[in-house]
């Protein structure tokens, strides 16, 4: 479990469970995560939770959850697990990818 | 019973236009040779070219000779042996078993051993063939596509395979189907590490994408990433590339650390160059005072030398005057003195009484005098005007001539007994003018004025030439036996209206006269005792005057 993740009996299960890798504090990083939670807030308002892994810190997470790339994100929840890399400032994009909103 | 498999045709736009001149070839084996004639010209006004073949083993001759684009058996159960047998020969053209008696047995196992169609036999056989014609298009059709996507998939891998950028085709929930060798590479992973891993559904907004993969789960390698849509196995799916782009990025940074050590330079440069304008301007504001103060000076001193002129003006307009009055002053009283002198010695002549005669002597000498002082102050006057003085050096006057003429004129001075005894050279010219013999005539006069009345007078006047540095002079002595000049006296007699000690009544000015015409013809005149020491043996007067060349 990522070190930044908290104990699970703490916080309350939320129906979207996402979290970003990024490898280090970087302006690019910050834009993917200000990016998302925006999204987030106006589209999944107190229905997630984002968890953010960065690799430079703990590289020994890349393997366990298969990161071939960074930035990544993973939507655990809700059910099929889903993967995003690539360019997660594109606001539409991402919403297509987490499947947010349907696929026009 | 009629079977027919549907067929499968694609459609693609992009497909290269069928090859029109290369005529579709069909090999047509049936037993019954009416068959073969009606289908060879039927399907050949379709543009079909076709063989015909009444046997199985005539049918697999043919076939080795060329290739067909189509075979179409009418062999019944002889058909998929044919089939079979043609198969081994390695002739893969499409089989279409036009079969007499079709069973559904005889269908399946057809179609098993690779036939690509089984159509029963009808009645009409025309209207068959038409429809077999129309087959063997689509199916020609079909090859050609397939050929070309056959072609297009071997390009595709070997641009993919030999391209040095990691290729990777994922699906659309970023399942990694292919991956290209230099993805291994790349990723430090192999093929079998990867495939059919999830990679991530990509997100491109615009080409490229500054990301970092993560090579062999531990390393961060920048790259960039870029992606099309293609379909892989009839899926719609995303083949990106990765390109290594770290010696880009280190580039770039080191570029920046370049770009950011000039940019400080410049700043420190531009601040050198602010800190030196401000010096410059400091400069510029104390040289305008300075120029301020020095416009101030010059124009006092403009001022000063406006006043100088107009006081030299004002001087020169009051010497002008002054010296009018003189002119005046000089001609009027002498005018009047003449008169005065002419009727004393009138009075003289007339009178018989020594009484008389002295008490007229007086004013008689004080009117002369008085005409000798008006005289030298006009000598002077005429003397200090600046065309005389040039006058002066430029004259050439024999001083011999002049001192001849003034020992003839004093040697008969009236009631005195004066010697005058000359040793001159015949001819010594000297730069001077007319007034040279006033300079004498003093001389003399002087030694008569202040010598006793009753003792003999000897006054010697001696010329020579003389060399003073590289120039030659002629010095002229003037001595007598009279009473001579106590030292402390000597130093004054030149000075104006100085007068010697004796009780005689000079004219005042001459000595200062004699001195100054001296001076001006850029001569010397001093005093000394005749006899060195003893200043009552007589006076020695000497002149020493540049000589000329005539």
């Amino acid at each position: 479990m990522p070190a930044t993740k908290k104990p699970e009996g703490k916080r309350k299960e939320k129906e979207w469970e996402l979290r970003l890798y990024v490898a280090g504090e970087t302006a690019k990083s910050k834009a993917a995560i200000e990016n998302l939670e925006k999204i987030c807030e106006e589209h999944l308002k107190g229905k997630y939770h984002i968890e953010v892994v960065d690799l430079m810190k703990n590289p020994q997470l890349a393997a366990g959850e298969q990161i071939f790339a960074v930035p990544t994100l993973i939507r655990k929840l809700p059910e099929p697990v889903k993967k995003l890399i690539g360019d997660l400032s594109s606001t539409e994009k991402v919403l297509v990818g987490l499947d947010i909103r349907p696929l026009e | 019973m009629r079977r027919r498999r549907r067929l499968k045709v694609f459609i693609n736009a992009s497909r290269p236009k069928r090859e029109h001149d290369k005529m579709t070839t069909v090999l047509f084996i049936d037993s019954q040779p009416e068959l073969l004639e009606i289908a060879k010209k039927l399907m050949g006004k379709s543009g079909i070219d076709v063989t015909t073949a009444g046997s199985a083993g005539e049918a697999l001759r043919r076939s080795k000779e060329r290739k067909f684009d189509v075979i179409i058996s009418g062999l019944d159960a002889d058909g998929i042996k044919f089939l079979k047998a043609l198969r081994e020969q390695g002739v893969d053209s499409p089989f279409i078993l036009f079969a007499e008696k079709g069973t559904e047995d005889m269908t399946i196992k057809a179609m098993q051993s690779g036939a690509e169609l089984v159509l029963q036999r009808s009645g009409d056989a025309k209207a068959q063939l038409r429809e077999l014609t129309a087959i063997v298009d689509e199916i020609t059709k079909r090859k050609e596509a397939e050929d070309a996507l056959r072609r297009r998939e071997k390009d595709f891998k070997a641009i993919v395979n030999g391209n040095a950028d990691a290729m990777v085709v994922l699906d659309k929930d970023g399942v990694i189907l292919y991956m290209n060798p230099a993805t291994s590479t790349l990723f430090n992973l192999p093929a079998s590490e990867m495939l059919g891993k999830m990679m991530g559904f990509p997100i491109v907004l615009d080409e490229p994408v500054d990301m970092y993969i993560v090579r062999g789960f531990k390393e961060f390698v920048a790259v960039e990433m870029r992606m099309v849509e293609v379909v892989w196995a009839d899926q719609p799916s995303y083949l990106i590339s990765f390109r290594d782009v770290t010696g880009h990025v280190r580039y770039e940074e080191e570029l920046e650390n370049r770009v950011k050590e000039r940019t400080d330079e410049l700043l420190q440069a531009n601040k050198q160059l602010q800190a030196e304008i401000q010096d410059r301007k400091t400069i510029e504001e104390e040289l305008r005072t300075e120029i301020e103060e020095r416009e101030t000076a010059e124009e006092e001193l403009r001022t000063e030398i406006d006043e100088r002129e107009k006081a030299e003006v004002a001087q020169k307009e009051a010497k002008a005057q002054a010296d009018l009055y003189l002119d005046l002053m000089g001609h009027d009283i002498n005018n009047l003195n003449q008169i005065g002198i002419g009727y004393l010695e009138l009075a003289m002549e007339a009178s018989d009484m020594d009484e008389i005669k002295t008490l007229i002597e007086k004013p008689l000498e004080v009117l002369r005098n008085s005409s000798d002082i008006i005289q030298n102050v006009r000598k002077l006057q005429q003397i200090t005007k600046e065309e005389t003085k040039k006058d002066m050096a430029a004259s050439v006057i024999n001083l011999c001539d002049v001192i001849g003429d003034l020992e003839a004129e004093y040697s008969r001075v009236k009631g005195r007994a004066v010697t005058i005894r000359v040793g001159a050279p015949k001819l010594c010219f000297v730069k001077a003018n007319g007034l040279i013999k006033d300079v004498f005539a003093n001389l003399i006069e002087n030694s008569i004025k202040h010598s006793d009345p009753q003792k003999q007078l000897a006054i010697d006047i001696i010329i020579k030439p003389v060399k003073e540095g590289n120039k030659d002079y002629f010095l002229c002595v003037v001595e007598d036996n009279g009473p001579g000049i106590q030292d402390w006296v000597k130093d004054k007699i030149f000075m104006r209206f100085q007068r010697g000690v004796t009780k005689a009544h000079g004219k005042g000015l001459g000595l200062y006269l004699v001195k100054r015409l001296v001076e001006d013809y850029n001569g010397k005149v001093w005093v000394e005792d005749r006899v060195p020491g003893e200043y009552s043996k007589g006076t020695r007067f000497v002149v020493m005057l540049p000589a000329a060349i005539k």
